[in-house]
Order: C-alpha cells, then sequence, then structure tokens
C-alpha cells in the first residue's frame, strides 16, 4: 500500500515535470512590446554566428529600439531543406540567405527589392553589371555581399625545413603545375608521416577543388567555353595529369579515400602537410576551430603557364533574400530597413574585420586595416583581384549517364581509362546532352548561355 | 451446459453484436494513430515520389515536365552506377551471410551454457547492435586508415610489411564494409538464435 502511494507521488511529480518543460516551450516572447515588428533573418552560416548576433544585438538595442524593429537571428543546419519545407507550409522567416534563385522565383517565395519601399533606390549602390546574377525578368532578387575565393594553403614551416625558399629564405609556394608536382615530392617523408599534398577524396575536393576549377586559372575557362557555348573538357589535362603526377609520385596523404574535409584540415593543422587547396571559409577554421601547429600562409592556384594565366574561380552568391509571404503594407518598410542595414557596408566591414566574410568589391575595402595576425585573411582578401565568378553553363541532359565528377573520381583517378579518353568521352556526352535539354523544355534560348566577349585574362587586367 | 450458461450470461449482459462492434471501434481507435502515421509519413510519400519518377524534375516549377518511363529507362539502361551498386549490394551479402549466420549460431549456443558472465557476455555481444551506422561508419574508416590501429597491429605481428590503404580498392573496401557490418549486426542475430535455442528441450 505503502508502495503504491510512493508510486503516485512519483508519477505526479514526473507529470508535473514534464508539463512544465511543454508550458515553457509554449512561452511567448514577453520582452517584445506589441508595437514591435519582430523581422526573423535565418542563414546557414554558422562560422559568422557570433559576430553577427554581436552586431544584432547592438542593433536591438539601438536602432532597433528607436524603429520599433527587432531582428531575431538563426543559424539552420541543412538550411536549403528548412527553408523548403517553410516556404512549402507558407511559414519561414522575413529574410532568409540561400541559394536557387530561379526555384525561389518561380515558385513566387521571394519578393523583387524593386517591389519593395525604397528598393530602386537602394539598387543603384550597385553596378548594374554586378546584378546581373541575380536578376530574373528584369527583376533583382538579391545582391552581392561577400565572396569566396580559393588558393593553396601552405605550410611555411615544412617549406624552409626542405629548402624550398626563395631569395630571402621564404616559403616559396609553387606558381606552375610543375613547381607543384615537385614541391609536393620535395615536402615528402612517410618516414615522418610528412606529405607535400593532401586531398580529401570522400566529397568531390578532387574533382572541383584540384582539377576542374583551377583549369580555369590556367584556360580561362570552366569545362564549359562561354565563347562558343560549347563544353570543352580538354582544360582539365594538365591539372589531372599533375594530380595523378602527384598520387603516382606518392607524394599525396594516403587513404585518402576515407577523408573527408575536415579530417584533411585536421591533418594539415598538425603540421605534416606541405599544401592543401582551400577556400577563405577555412581561415576561421584555421584559427579558431582547429589549434593549427605550424606557420601557414595562402598562395595563388598554381598554373600551367604564368605569363598566360587567367583568372581563377571565386564564388558569389549574394545575401539576403526577402519572403513574399511575410511582406505586407504594415511590416514592408522595416523589413526594408532591416535588409538595407544588413545588406550595407557597415555591416560587411564589421565581417571582414572579424574575419568571418570577405567584401565582394576590392576596391571599396582594400585600404581597411586588418589587425597583424591576420595575414592569411589578407592573402585570401588580395585573392579578390584574380579571381572572377565561373561563368553560367549551358544546361544540359545526361539521361542517366555519368556526369564528369563521376568519371574523374571513379575511372580517371584509378586509371580506368586515360584522360584524354574521360575527355572526349565527356566532350560528346555533355555536348549531347545539350542537344538534349534543348530538345525538350528549354527555359532560355542558347544564346542566353553565350558571352562572346568573355575574356578573363590576367594580362588584359 | 457451462458453455451454454456462459453464452446466456453473455447475452444477458448485453456482450452481443454491438458490444463487439463497440470492441472493433475502440481497436481501430488505438491502431488509428499508427495507421494514420503510416499513410502520411509513408504510403503518401511512396505514391508522391512514384508520381514525380514520371517527370523530368529538379525543383523549379518550368523546368519539371512530363517524361513517362524515361526515367526508368536511364536508370537501366544508362546508369552503369545503378548496376554496380546492385552487384556490390550482391557481392556484400554473399560475403557477409555466410560469415554472420554460422559465427551467431555458435556464439548462441555458447552463451547457452551455463558460464560464469553469461549475462555479461551477452550485454557486450548486443552492445554494438544499438551503435547508430553513422557512428559505425566513422569508427572503422579511423581504425582502417592507412595510420589506423589495424595496420598497426597487422604490421607489429609480422602479416604485413607496410600498411594497407583499405578503401583504395573495392576488394580491400569491402572487407572494412564486410567487418564493420557484421560488428555491428550480430549481436541481434545471437539474440535470435538464443531466443530459439533456449526452446530446444534439454
Amino acid at each position: 500500500m505503502k508502495f503504491n502511494k510512493v508510486k503516485r507521488i512519483i508519477a505526479a511529480g514526473v507529470t508535473l515535470v514534464m508539463t512544465a518543460c511543454l508550458i515553457t516551450g509554449c512561452g511567448a516572447d514577453k520582452t517584445a512590446d506589441l508595437d514591435t515588428t519582430v523581422i526573423n533573418i535565418w542563414t546557414g552560416d554558422a562560422h559568422s554566428k557570433t559576430v553577427v548576433q554581436r552586431l544584432i544585438d547592438k542593433f536591438n538595442e539601438t536602432t532597433g529600439k528607436e524603429k520599433k524593429i527587432k531582428i531575431e537571428y538563426t543559424v539552420q543546419g541543412n538550411i536549403g531543406n528548412v527553408l523548403e519545407v517553410s516556404m512549402n507550409s507558407n511559414q519561414g522567416p522575413e529574410l532568409f540567405a540561400s541559394g536557387g534563385l530561379q526555384k525561389y522565383v518561380e515558385n513566387g517565395w521571394v519578393k523583387a527589392i524593386e517591389d519593395m519601399p525604397g528598393g530602386t533606390e537602394f539598387l543603384k549602390n550597385y553596378n548594374s553589371d554586378d546584378l546581373k546574377s541575380y536578376q530574373i525578368d528584369g527583376k533583382t532578387y538579391k545582391v552581392p555581399f561577400y565572396v569566396t575565393t580559393f588558393g593553396i594553403m601552405y605550410n611555411k614551416d615544412l617549406f624552409k625545413e626542405y629548402g624550398v625558399v626563395d631569395e630571402n629564405g621564404e616559403a616559396k609556394p609553387p606558381r606552375t603545375l610543375d613547381e607543384f608536382r615537385e614541391t609536393a615530392k620535395t615536402l615528402t617523408h612517410p618516414d615522418k608521416m610528412q606529405y607535400g599534398l593532401i586531398v580529401p577524396l570522400k566529397g568531390n575536393d578532387l574533382v572541383n577543388s584540384a582539377v576542374v576549377y583551377p583549369a580555369m586559372a590556367s584556360h580561362g575557362k570552366f569545362i564549359y567555353d562561354p565563347v562558343d557555348g560549347k563544353y570543352d573538357f580538354s582544360c582539365i589535362k594538365d591539372n589531372m595529369e599533375c594530380m595523378l603526377g602527384i598520387k603516382n609520385d606518392k607524394s599525396m596523404f594516403p587513404s585518402a579515400e576515407s577523408l573527408d574535409n575536415d579530417a584533411a584540415r585536421a591533418q594539415f593543422a598538425e603540421g605534416n602537410i606541405g599544401m592543401i587547396f582551400s577556400g577563405c571559409y577555412d581561415y576561421g577554421v584555421m584559427t579558431t576551430q582547429f589549434h593549427t601547429d605550424c606557420d601557414w600562409g595562402v598562395a595563388q592556384i598554381p598554373v600551367e603557364d604564368p605569363s598566360n594565366a587567367y583568372m581563377q574561380r571565386m564564388a558569389s552568391d549574394g545575401y539576403l533574400y526577402i519572403n513574399n509571404n511575410k511582406v505586407n503594407d504594415s511590416n514592408a518598410e522595416k523589413i526594408m530597413e532591416v535588409y538595407k542595414w544588413f545588406q550595407s557596408d557597415e555591416m560587411l566591414e564589421e565581417l571582414y574585420r572579424a574575419g568571418v566574410a570577405l567584401p565582394y568589391n576590392y576596391e571599396k575595402f582594400k585600404d581597411i586595416e586588418l589587425s597583424e595576425d591576420m595575414t592569411q585573411w589578407k592573402e585570401y582578401f588580395d585573392l579578390l583581384k584574380t579571381s572572377h565568378v565561373i561563368p553560367e553553363v549551358m544546361p544540359f541532359d545526361l539521361r542517366g549517364g555519368k556526369s564528369y565528377s563521376e568519371i574523374i573520381k571513379q575511372e580517371v583517378w584509378t586509371e580506368n581509362i586515360s584522360v584524354d579518353d574521360a575527355i572526349d568521352d565527356l566532350n560528346r556526352r555533355y555536348n549531347e546532352g545539350v542537344d538534349v535539354y534543348f530538345s525538350n523544355n528549354p527555359k532560355y534560348p542558347k544564346d542566353h548561355y553565350v558571352d562572346k566577349g568573355w575574356d578573363i585574362s590576367l594580362n588584359k587586367n | 451446459m457451462k458453455k451454454t450458461d456462459a453464452s446466456a450470461a453473455i447475452r444477458k449482459k448485453g456482450f452481443g453484436r454491438s458490444e463487439r462492434t463497440k470492441q472493433t471501434v475502440v481497436s481501430y481507435a488505438m491502431l488509428s494513430p499508427l495507421i494514420i502515421g503510416f499513410c502520411v509519413f509513408t504510403i503518401y510519400p511512396i505514391l508522391w515520389a512514384a508520381r514525380l519518377s514520371l517527370f523530368s524534375y529538379d525543383g523549379i516549377p518550368s523546368d519539371t515536365f512530363f517524361v513517362g518511363l524515361q526515367n526508368y529507362f536511364n536508370a537501366f539502361a544508362n546508369d552503369s552506377t545503378f548496376w554496380k551498386t546492385l552487384l556490390n549490394s550482391f557481392i556484400f551479402m554473399a560475403i557477409k551471410i555466410p560469415i554472420e549466420m554460422p559465427l551467431a549460431l555458435i556464439i548462441a549456443v555458447l552463451l547457452n551454457r551455463k558460464i560464469k558472465g553469461r549475462n555479461l557476455f551477452r550485454a557486450v555481444y548486443y552492445m554494438p547492435t544499438i551503435i547508430s551506422m553513422a557512428i559505425v561508419g566513422l569508427v572503422f574508416s579511423s581504425m582502417f586508415g592507412y595510420y589506423g590501429v589495424i595496420n598497426n597491429a597487422l604490421m607489429k605481428i609480422g602479416i604485413i610489411s607496410e600498411p594497407i590503404e583499405w578503401f583504395a580498392d573495392k576488394g580491400h573496401a569491402m572487407i572494412t564494409l564486410v567487418v564493420a557490418s557484421i560488428w555491428n549486426s550480430i549481436g541481434l542475430n545471437i539474440l535470435y538464435f538464443l531466443a530459439a535455442v533456449q526452446d530446444v528441450p534439454q
């Protein structure tokens, strides 16, 4: 009997605790008053969350209080999927950062900036050329904000240890593909677990970072030639052969098939690796996430012929969209107010100084002085001078056939087929795939994807 | 007589058709969350995906158009990865099952005996089953790494003179996958065999 009573008391207690938890979860924000408009912003930028949240807190305490605006900022993992679910159920934030411009516009999820109060005036701050990538049918849905530059991270200590230095005794990163292969060989000492290069083969780093995108710096085009509107994979030959050479020289960290990006960067941080292909997002990884045991620098992607080199690849995807379903007459101005603040040069400067975002406009921000310990961040920013976004490629339909990524990883890298055979096969199937696509349901005519003026030669600049 | 009395008692208390109907309704009401969940989260997505499989679809409405059975044709006729995946699955199954099943049976028979620490052994053999496959993958890819414990152990014993790149070729990678999978799932099979063996009279 006594035990039954105890059981009842315990059950009642557990029920009370669970109910309390449920009620807490349903609690409304009691700090926001009824006149304040809450603007929700979602991004997937975990790396800049701390900095952005600090700036938002400052906004909420100052301008926000004055204008009765409160920003609530959330970083979502897997933001693409989360947004799709929320948009399909007519929810989601007022502002969000993601890719997928065409999809969002056609589904009516995003609002054109021109259609917002003060939007047309706001867009006058940008070059019309800079806005082209974010426009559909003459309307603008995003504006450029930050970019991602790419280069080679190199271990200066290892370079100096094995004499890969210039006349001043400073580490000398390779500039040509031949130098790249030779340097990797020189730095490789398996008995000390030191390797010249590491490439995580689990993802698409081999294909994109090491072969396809770097080819743009040597040949001025990215597997797709926008001048004549054709796919041409011959540009990847030099880089592919260089990588195969490094693999056969055994200058690459072994068993890279099981390595993902983080594992590869962790190895570099340990100081055992000479070089790794990297993006500017690695700056935060190497300075905050991993304790880097070596002095490291950032260099340009090696090319076939430096006297005839081209701009290397950078990524630029604009930033915030405005959620069409959330805009109404009562909040449109406030949403635009937050949008302008978030996309402002002041915000961008703060993020740049904090080492979390590179501004898209080199000329505007080049004179900003960073702290002395941010050398590598400055090096990533300087790569902007010799970088360009990849051209919009002609759509294709391979009808289930293997993509270039699968061919390179599964056939060329394993040396089942030669590089030349792979190039011939890819050229034929991709250009046939273009014809298949255009025979079915083309969105735009072929001319849309042709740019006769495409010229990213470094000599031109 | 007793059966007749019982039937009469049941009829008297009104446990007739209406009561059976009531019980049926209550049973289905209790099952309904599961049935509704199954329909919403399993059946509907299958039907949605089946319908979408007849379209060329990349998420963009203007790029979506009906293609009939072309996607299936592409998968079977043009996509060699599909057949390779199927073949690899069969190879995996052909290697794993003949090793795991007999091993599980042997261990189950041993665990059925009265040995000291029997319960501890049973728990230990079952524990890998509750570990998520993602964690198992991470652990084993680390263990079978070039500088991992497996290579180190094999070199120390003298079986190999230099490390094996376990993930560099199909054969070695398949061995790694089979070992990891057997380690992860043998506990469940031991449990099944143990339950069966315990039913066998002494």
